[in-house]
């Protein structure tokens, strides 16, 4: 527990990190083109809403939702700097600054933590579920029987339909 | 039921903050820029207030029997313009408008341009049909001499920033001049930054003579004046409002929010003076007149119902003159005429006057004050100067561009500038014919060479006469060019010469080959 704690502070921290970048570079990039200050308007609500549920609501479909999210940004991210626009603009790749690229680094590891909490949760889920459930294929089991000894004769007992 | 704790609340309270208000609050920084930037007004000034400046002619520092050579230092300067305020600028040899170069055609200019300024720049002789080495590309700079902010050679959006050449401090560019005498002009065209580098000075003429012109009887001397006419915005401290993302020039180019579209000045200046007088004899001038706004067109007539006689467009004198009732100019365009002033008695003012093009109102430019009479010797040939019709027969290859905006960026065909792409490749020698149609009001520049408009929006107007190097395209239009690619191989660049769109990638590059 104390490990996935310490995962989850990680993270957490982090994504305010990225989130405070995203802030800075809003209202340049809105100025530049709404399109653009809204995506970073988004981004920096992804990281500070997912930052606070993950910190005091860690499950695991929100974890699965803040990584998806973290995902979607850097694949953004790649697409404009790495790849360029050159299917709707024929532009070729942005130049990347330092700090843009430390931005993505923190960003990939948020997603490396994200994905070590996923699993966890999914191992922590499996071992919580009530045997019989869930899909994995059900061992085959020991069955003992109790035996009873047999109702002597003169006796009596009740019978459950 | 859960109930509500202490704690709970503080929790949602800490999600609220993070996920909703804070990123909320700080959009309101752009906003509130975006909004403060729409409503800024320059302080009102009375027109006619000060005489028209005469600008100064750039005296060579040495010539030699081929060619003439000009040196020139950009740096910062000081300008006179608002009563009461000084107005720091940029500006070749700090003054704004720069100093006006007189060549000759078939004499080589030389001028050596020294960057003493904090940003980096290049020089564009516009019209001129210039080797590829000197045309001023955007993507080749001159370094400041005492260094710059400017990281090199990348910069954070970087566009086109693929291909820069640089040279420190200094470089020389040449000017054969084997081109028709006309009024050209030179200013700068720093990659993504020229729109706020011209808007703070540099921009200057360059009147290029011929043998041809000089043997007409046209106005010259005192009585053939350049008028660099353009518009600013001023702060109340009387210096250049100019809505940059970036006002250091070092990092992001463009405009904000609305002036994206453009930035139309709301103050009149004619050679550096808010809407200046100038005091005429009863006889014919002859104006030079460039249209030198970043994006505001003006639709010039007198105040007195009289036409000009428009004798040359941007590529030098036409066939013959042409009465204009009232004359459009998009930025960059040139249109020189001569006005008559002989049917006016002393004592008559007369204004030059802009109908609604971009401005909501008629805006008043300069007044023309009749004070004395003198004998005119002067008088317009019906004949001019002849230049050769290109066959559109003759034409080998014909493209198309669309000029439009497209993802927040202006564009072409869709495309943002790439220097390391040809959108074109002209052969050496070879007559082709260029589309274009636009999606606002575009005026389109293509540097080297000098076209002649074959249709705008169905027949070309009375506007569209001789040598053009900017063709004005309004909203929805379309229209064609023909033009011959002579004698100079190598890459250009062509684009829109509202310095906002071409700031914000709405350029081609073509190569001659």
């Amino acid at each position: 527990m104390k490990y996935r704690r310490l995962l989850i502070y990680i993270a957490v921290a982090l994504a305010f990190i990225v989130e405070l970048f995203y802030l800075w570079e809003l209202p340049t990039n809105f100025e530049l083109w709404w399109v653009y200050g809204t995506f970073m308007l988004i981004a920096a609500m992804i990281q500070g809403a997912g930052a606070v549920m993950l910190l005091f609501w860690p499950r695991l479909r929100l974890i699965g939702l803040f990584l998806l999210g973290n995902v979607l940004l850097i694949a953004g991210y790649l697409v404009i700097r790495v790849l360029g626009d050159s299917i709707t603009l024929g532009m070729p790749p942005l130049a990347s600054e330092k700090l843009n690229l430390g931005i993505v680094a923190i960003e990939i590891v948020i997603i490396g933590l994200l994905i070590a909490l996923f699993r966890q949760g999914l191992r922590r889920r499996r071992a919580e579920r009530p045997p019989g459930e869930g899909s994995e294929p059900e061992q085959p089991r020991e069955t003992y029987v109790q035996m009873k000894p047999a109702v002597e004769p003169g006796t009596s007992e009740s019978v459950n339909s | 039921m859960n109930e509500v704790t202490r704690r709970h609340l503080l929790k949602m309270g800490l999600l609220g903050g993070a996920g909703l208000v804070l990123p909320l609050g700080v959009l309101q920084i752009p906003l509130a820029s975006i909004r403060e930037t729409n409503a800024m007004k320059s302080p009102p000034v009375k027109p006619f207030q000060v005489p028209l400046p005469i600008l100064p002619v750039l005296q060579p520092v040495r010539t030699d029997s081929t060619t003439d050579y000009y040196e020139i230092t950009q740096k910062p300067g000081v300008a006179h313009i608002l009563p009461g305020h000084t107005t720091p600028i940029w500006g070749y040899n700090g003054l704004f408008p720069g100093p006006t170069i007189e060549a000759r055609s078939g004499r080589t200019t030389i001028v050596r341009q020294t960057n003493e300024l904090p940003v980096p720049i290049s020089t564009h002789l516009h019209g001129g049909h210039t080797p590829p080495e000197s045309d001023g590309d955007p993507n080749e700079l001159i370094w400041p001499v005492h260094g710059s902010a400017v990281p090199m050679p990348e910069t954070s959006l970087a566009l086109g920033s693929v291909g820069m050449t640089v040279h420190m401090g200094s470089k020389n560019y040449i000017y054969p001049n084997n081109q028709r005498g006309a009024t050209l002009w030179y200013h700068d065209h720093r990659m993504g930054f020229t729109g706020p580098q011209v808007y703070r000075g540099l921009a200057g003429f360059y009147i290029l003579r011929d043998d041809a012109e000089d043997r007409l009887p046209l106005p010259k001397g005192d009585h053939e004046i350049p008028l660099l006419i353009t518009d600013r915005i001023f702060n109340a401290d009387g210096s250049f409002y100019y809505p940059s993302i970036d006002s250091s020039l070092t990092r992001d180019p463009g405009a904000i929010g609305t002036f994206a579209d453009g930035v139309y000045g709301d103050t009149i200046l004619v050679n550096g003076a808010v809407q200046p007088f100038f005091e005429v004899s009863n006889t014919k001038y002859r104006f030079r007149i460039l249209l030198a706004t970043n994006a505001s067109r003006y639709r010039l007539r007198l105040n007195s119902g009289h036409p000009f006689t428009q004798i040359g467009s941007d590529g030098g004198l036409l066939a013959a003159p042409v009465r204009q009732p009232h004359f459009t100019m998009a930025p960059a365009e040139r249109f020189d005429t001569i006005i008559d002033f002989s049917p006016y008695p002393i004592g008559t003012q007369i204004v030059l006057e802009s109908l609604p093009e971009d401005l909501n109102t008629i805006q008043q430019i300069m007044r023309f004050d009749v004070v004395r009479k003198e004998k005119d010797e002067s008088s317009i040939p019906a004949k001019l100067s002849p230049y050769e019709i290109l066959d559109p027969a003759s034409a080998t290859v014909t493209r198309q561009f669309h000029f439009e905006r497209s993802l927040g960026m202006w564009t072409i065909n869709g495309k943002r500038f790439d220097p390391s792409r040809a959108d074109a490749q002209p052969r050496l020698n070879a007559t082709e014919i260029w589309e274009f149609t636009a999606d606002e009001h575009h005026p389109i520049h293509i540097h080297d060479i000098m076209f002649q408009i074959l249709s705008h929006n169905g027949k070309p107007s009375s506007e569209d006469v001789g040598m053009k190097d900017t063709f004005l395209l309004n909203g929805g239009q379309k229209g064609s060019i023909i033009t011959k690619f002579t004698d100079n191989p190598g890459p250009y660049v062509f684009h829109c010469h509202n310095l906002e769109h071409e700031d914000m990638s709405m350029m081609g590059r073509f190569i001659v080959v």
